[in-house]
């Protein structure tokens, strides 16, 4: 008999626990061509803000040991465009849709919520690593005053089941994730990308033309890890965790630390088949070992 | 577009800090265009978590050939890979050079590396009139000019040192060329200063100059938008994917 592979986050139920990361698999299209997307139990959608944006210069990418840095700048249609063009499309392939949502202000994020509302998405994930315009470039998701009052927020405007995505970047996740729990989150994803830089010595400037980017790939997942595991210790709802994952194994040390779910991002650079090898890889673990991902769900032995 | 697995049937020196790899599946591959490209696995480094892009050089029904330059360590890792061996290959990506069926006459104008790529569109349109400006940093890297004088009507090599064919620049005679020649279109490829003297050369030019860009990739398909480049649309301009929407864009389209 095979094994039932699906979790419920939020109310919100996926076939498997695998997820693709926002900003790595635009909103499925491509990877379509390699795999039937349907296969996934969720994809993240790209980053979207109230209008289209056309993100950093270049070069927004450079590869470091195990891992890459990113700096695109939240390039995408805007909101309006992707429930017009990418939305019905993505609606057909089966796979449970998270929008992930960005803004420049607060006002942002809402209007962008209430525009979601009465759409066909599934969820929203909450982006909160952008730089606030108007409190003078720190990131939204930094303090835990201001996750709260960015949920607070959100929350007041739909009704869909929302997911804070949090930044690795604070001194305490924990006190964030309470913080996101408080104010009416159903859900966190972490983590988002780590604060990094790379410089070309040849040219004694920095790889990336906006100097500074995010870091993601297998070098961040210890980080994630721990990350995780102090969440699940802080919060009741669930986690979906992320961070370097590439195999099927990554996925299990994430659901045992705590994880509901998981995400894949930089994997899918280095493999396109990576997400569907991982669901089918995954499958063959929980069958092999007799268990499922709500079993290993906070698993992790601590004597 | 899919990831296969090719075997390394040949690994040969090219020229100074330059191979090739001639790449061979085990069974008749997908359908190439000449201007299209790869995404390359580095297996014997599984720390570097990106492919590498590279232009097609040659093809055939069951192998693909990319001239590569050693560049980092995911290059120079390739440049040590042994017959036999195996890479993962993400082909064919990229829209490749637009041949209409009404053109004859083909100009092409290549600096250095860029001769690898443009080499590709008389692989596949053997039977067009053509003429190359190829143009080099010295004669220790001067590739492919047999390539193009085997098949070309005229080819004029051009170097920056003067140790092979004329001393200058691929811009010096272009217009001369164009008038003498008539082509119908132009293909260029090379650096970006190279490009930047096309755009200032060609600026009253009405015959149609096609470029085919490179930038730093991650995804190689089209799903991440970090090979953004800005190309005039509408009388805009809009931000494309090097790797999705190009390579290969209209050379007066492109912001530089």
């Amino acid at each position: 008999m095979s094994v039932d592979l699906s979790v419920k986050v939020a109310g919100v139920t996926f076939k498997n626990p695998i997820i693709t990361a926002s900003g790595t698999f635009g909103f499925g299209r491509e990877y379509n061509q390699f795999y039937p997307i349907s296969a996934l139990g969720g994809i993240s959608t790209k980053g979207m803000t109230l209008e289209r944006r056309d993100g950093n210069p270049v070069p927004r990418i450079a590869e470091v040991s195990s891992g890459i840095l990113n700096s695109v700048g939240l390039q995408n249609p805007g909101v309006d465009v992707f429930i017009e063009k990418d939305l019905p499309w993505l609606k057909e392939q089966n796979t449970v849709i998270i929008a992930n949502i960005a803004g420049k202000t607060e006002e942002d994020y809402c209007e962008i919520a209430r525009r979601l509302s009465d759409t066909a998405v599934d969820m929203l994930e909450l982006n909160i690593s952008c730089p606030n315009v108007k409190a003078g470039g720190m990131s939204f998701g930094v303090l835990p005053e201001g996750v709260a009052k960015i949920t607070n927020l959100v929350r007041k405007n739909t009704d869909k089941p929302l997911i804070v995505k949090l930044t690795p970047n604070v001194s305490n996740i924990a006190d964030n994730a309470r913080a996101a729990e408080d104010a009416g989150a159903d859900a966190v994803s972490l983590i988002n990308t780590l604060s990094g830089m790379a410089i070309d010595i040849r040219t004694k400037r920095p790889v990336l033309a906006n100097r500074i980017g995010g870091l993601s790939g297998p070098c961040v997942k210890p980080v994630a890890l721990r990350m995780v595991y102090d969440v699940y210790k802080a919060v009741k709802i669930p986690i979906i965790g992320m961070g370097g994952i590439t195999c099927a194994e990554d996925v299990v040390e994430f659901l045992l630390a705590g994880a509901t779910a998981v995400q894949v991002g930089t994997a899918n650079f280095t493999n396109p088949m990576a997400s569907f090898d991982i669901v089918n890889d995954f499958r063959v673990y929980c069958e092999k070992n007799q268990t499922n991902p709500r079993e290993l769900c906070g698993g992790l032995i601590v004597e | 577009m899919k990831d296969q697995k090719f075997t390394i049937k040949e690994n040969n020196a090219v020229a100074e800090g330059i191979f090739e790899l001639v790449l061979q599946a085990d069974s008749p591959i997908e359908e190439v265009h000449c201007g299209q490209f790869v995404e390359v696995s580095v297996p014997s480094r599984k720390d570097l978590v990106l492919r590498r892009p590279v232009g097609i050089y040659e093809f055939t029904d069951n192998t693909i050939s990319v001239r590569i330059q050693i560049k980092g360590g995911g290059t120079k890792a390739l440049a040590a890979m042994k017959v036999g061996e195996e890479v993962d290959v993400i082909y064919p990506l990229g829209n490749g050079f637009p041949i209409a069926d009404e053109t004859k006459r083909v100009l092409i104008v290549a600096g250095g590396i860029g001769t690898f790529p443009l080499r590709s569109i008389l692989l596949e349109h053997p039977n067009l009139t053509y003429s190359a400006l190829l143009g080099y940093r010295n004669k220790n890297v001067a590739v492919c000019i047999e390539d193009f004088e085997n098949v070309c009507e005229r080819v004029k090599v051009f170097s920056d040192d003067g140790s092979i064919g004329t001393h200058g620049f691929v811009t010096d005679s272009l217009l001369d060329e164009i008038n003498a020649f008539k082509p119908d279109v132009i293909f260029a490829c090379g650096p970006t200063p190279m490009f930047k003297a096309l755009q200032r050369v060609l600026k009253d030019c009405e015959v149609p100059c096609y470029i085919s860009l490179e930038e730093r990739m991650g995804c190689g398909i089209g799903a991440c938008l970090v090979c953004a480049c800005q190309v005039e649309e509408y009388g805009e301009f809009h931000s494309k994917r090097v790797c999705a929407d190009g390579p290969v864009f209209p050379l007066k389209k492109v912001k530089l």
